[in-house]
């Protein structure tokens, strides 16, 4: 998609500003403050999934894909890092490493979907939604009715590892490289 | 050849200033007073260059110092280490983490921390002995007395016994003033007689002439503190000696009673409840013209780039890689924009009493990003202040920084008197009450300072003038931040009952 970069800072700043509202700010518990650009960066992993709009086709779709995705998260990122004025923190700074390894596995998934037509990019998106969000479900259900704790399950959602400080990149970057190989390496249909 | 050189160099300077791990130590050991300052006798061997940085850390907080060098190579210094844990001595490249002496000696009313100094230790220990009912006691060498008082920073009390009218080192009467005006009691048994003269120290009252045990003193009140002075002819004739002594240091730790307070006397020990309120709620930021060029920049970037980019070649990627480019250069000023400066709340706690000595303990609390470490230099004489960290709420620092001989400036109403756990007719609990409230001479942000105060002490049979005062303190400048002075109280205990 062409304007997909625009997309996402679109939707990020339109976050930004719901955030600033009153009645949202109260609702939320956020002040004015670091609170907000953090809220910013969690808006911006959670939304990753349905923000990236992969064009179905071929490997030359799939090269200008990656290209999208880059501008994507170039657009998120200058967005996150416009909310600084807020913070007398690095947050911003400090995330975008972290952000860069979120979109390079989730516009992979979406962009090797994208190989195998446009309802597999939809489905990659409820998968991509559920791999992030099922985790803290499935802790707060062992909570709830075990009486244990699914903690270890953290690193699995970006959000949640990111409020709990157990970020680990390897696997994002590991998920990413290989499903941006298979994409970009696939054969295109009907040829050889 | 150069490389031998340079190795031979790093070898050289990786090997100088050894630690003498065997003779470094606590000068206070086997005693020490958890959360304070005590004198370290640091010894250094194999010592090369013209000066040498030694720093004394502890949590939150680091002591440095220049020792000169000049030509020896082996080098003694006596410097305060925090007693407790993560107190750490670094000279140069060595480092030492200190053994803590092994009796830790708590406040008591009953019981003072004493630093015995005299030209002869073994009387000393006999006029003066460490005992369960008296006081700890520990004993040094006239000729080293101390003349930083951030090295007595444990003790309650200091008895010098001087009856050869030895010269004490330069700066002994600083450090005694210091000690002194932060409620340290000094009990001199001869005579004063300091290496310095004209020093610019406030004096002490007038003296005051008392007896314990048919033995003449004098008492002059300086501050929170006292010093007392005894002849030494007349104590040497006494028959109980050594409790006339004890009774002298009870006098001042009792506020002049005969029977000691209730609870826990006040030392510079960090305390455990924060007397510092909930930090004011941090101010709404609001974007600044920069925000809202550069916002709407990377709308139209994003927005015509593939627009102009699709007129110019067929192929999409051109348009993603200047989007990314434009998006990297924005996201670069951005961070150029204006940040809020971390906030510093201060309350400051200032103690008086007889004569024109005021000391103050500044509490402070800071916000995360600012210094994680206050630095201070014991070379400087203008600051003779001494930091210690207390536990913080989440996403904040706090120190207790203990400054002697500060000018207390004036008040903002009139005092108030403690005295039986009553604040004029209002009991203490209710008068805080209505010092959060705003109906009392004190500021709403006086009252949580107030209020901790007046638990601490209220229960202790004191009797004290309160008063609210003007903030008249420097602000510690570690970084860029927002200082808000929260409050400031005057306290000025009375010698009677209450």
């Amino acid at each position: 998609m062409r304007f997909n970069a625009l997309l996402v800072a679109g939707s990020l700043l339109a976050v930004g500003g719901l955030v600033a509202l009153g009645p949202v700010r109260s609702s939320l518990g956020l002040a004015l403050d670091g609170a907000w650009q953090l809220a910013l960066i969690h808006a911006e992993l959670a939304l990753a999934p349905l923000l990236f709009m992969p064009v179905a086709g071929g490997r030359g779709k799939a090269l200008s894909n990656l290209a999208a995705a880059a501008a994507c998260a170039s657009a998120g990122a200058a967005t996150v890092l416009l909310f600084s004025f807020a913070s007398m923190g690095k947050d911003g700074l400090d995330t975008r490493a972290f952000a860069g390894a979120v979109w390079l596995a989730v516009s992979g998934l979406l962009a090797l979907g994208a190989r195998f037509g446009a309802h597999w990019v939809l489905r990659g998106r409820i998968l991509l939604l559920c791999a992030i969000g099922l985790p803290a479900l499935w802790h707060y259900l062992l909570l709830e009715y075990a009486g244990s704790s699914g903690g270890q399950l953290a690193p699995f959602s970006p959000n949640w590892a990111l409020a709990t400080q157990s970020v680990s990149l390897w696997p994002l970057l590991l998920a990413g490289a290989l499903a941006w190989f298979g994409a970009l390496a696939l054969p295109d249909r009907g040829r050889p | 050849m150069r490389l031998l050189v340079l190795s031979l160099l790093c070898c050289g300077a990786l090997t100088a200033q050894v630690i003498d791990a065997e003779r470094s130590g606590f000068l206070s050991a086997p005693n020490c007073r958890t959360g304070t300052w005590a004198p370290y006798r640091l010894v250094l061997r194999e010592v090369s260059g013209d000066n040498l940085s030694i720093s004394s850390e502890a949590p939150g907080v680091k002591l440095s110092r220049q020792v000169a060098v000049s030509g020896r190579t082996e080098l003694e210094i006596v410097i305060p280490v925090f007693v407790g844990d993560g107190s750490k001595l670094v000279a140069g490249p060595a480092s030492v983490e200190p053994t803590l002496p092994l009796r830790r000696i708590d406040p008591d009313y009953g019981r003072p921390y004493v630093a015995v100094f005299s030209s002869d230790p073994v009387y000393a220990r006999g006029v003066l002995p460490s005992t369960p009912r008296g006081a700890v006691c520990d004993y040094f060498d006239l000729a080293e007395f101390f003349t930083d008082w951030r090295l007595l920073d444990g003790y309650d009390a200091i008895v010098i016994f001087n009856p050869q009218e030895t010269r004490l080192p330069v700066g002994s009467q600083r450090a005694m003033a210091e000690f002194c005006s932060l409620g340290g009691a000094a009990l001199v048994v001869g005579s004063f007689r300091f290496g310095e003269k004209a020093v610019d120290l406030p004096p002490p009252a007038e003296p005051r002439l008392m007896q314990f045990r048919d033995v003449p003193l004098q008492r002059m009140g300086y501050g929170a503190g006292a010093i007392y002075r005894i002849g030494f002819e007349e104590l040497r004739h006494s028959q109980s000696a050594p409790d006339v002594i004890i009774d002298a240091l009870r006098d001042h730790l009792w506020f002049g009673a005969n029977r000691a307070p209730a609870g826990t006397p006040e030392s510079r020990v960090p305390p455990t409840r924060s007397p510092m309120g909930p930090p004011q709620p941090p101010q709404d930021a609001a974007p600044a013209p920069l925000f809202w060029g550069l916002a709407g920049g990377l709308l139209l970037l994003c927005g015509l780039a593939p627009v102009v980019a699709g007129r110019l070649s067929r192929r999409a990627w051109p348009a993603q890689v200047g989007v990314l480019l434009g998006c990297a250069a924005i996201g670069g000023l951005a961070l150029l924009q204006p940040r809020p400066l971390p906030v510093i709340e201060a309350s400051v706690l200032v103690r008086g009493g007889d004569g024109g000595a005021h000391s103050a303990r500044v509490f402070l609390l800071a916000e995360q990003p600012w210094a994680d470490t206050l630095v201070v230099d014991l070379d400087d004489p203008a600051y003779r202040g001494l930091p210690r960290k207390l536990p913080g709420r989440p996403g904040w620092r706090a120190w207790a920084e203990d400054l002697p001989l500060v000018d207390a400036g004036s008040g903002r109403s009139e005092p108030v008197l403690l005295a039986f756990g009553m604040v004029g007719e209002f009991s203490f609990r209710d008068f805080a009450t209505r010092a959060h409230r705003g109906e009392t001479g004190f500021s709403t942000s006086d009252a949580h300072l107030l209020e901790w105060w007046l638990d601490a002490n209220a229960y202790r049979g004191r009797r004290a003038e309160v008063m609210p005062l003007e903030w008249n303190f420097q602000e510690r400048m570690e970084g860029a931040a927002t200082f808000i002075p929260r409050a400031a109280i005057g306290v000025t205990p009375k010698r009677e009952g209450g």
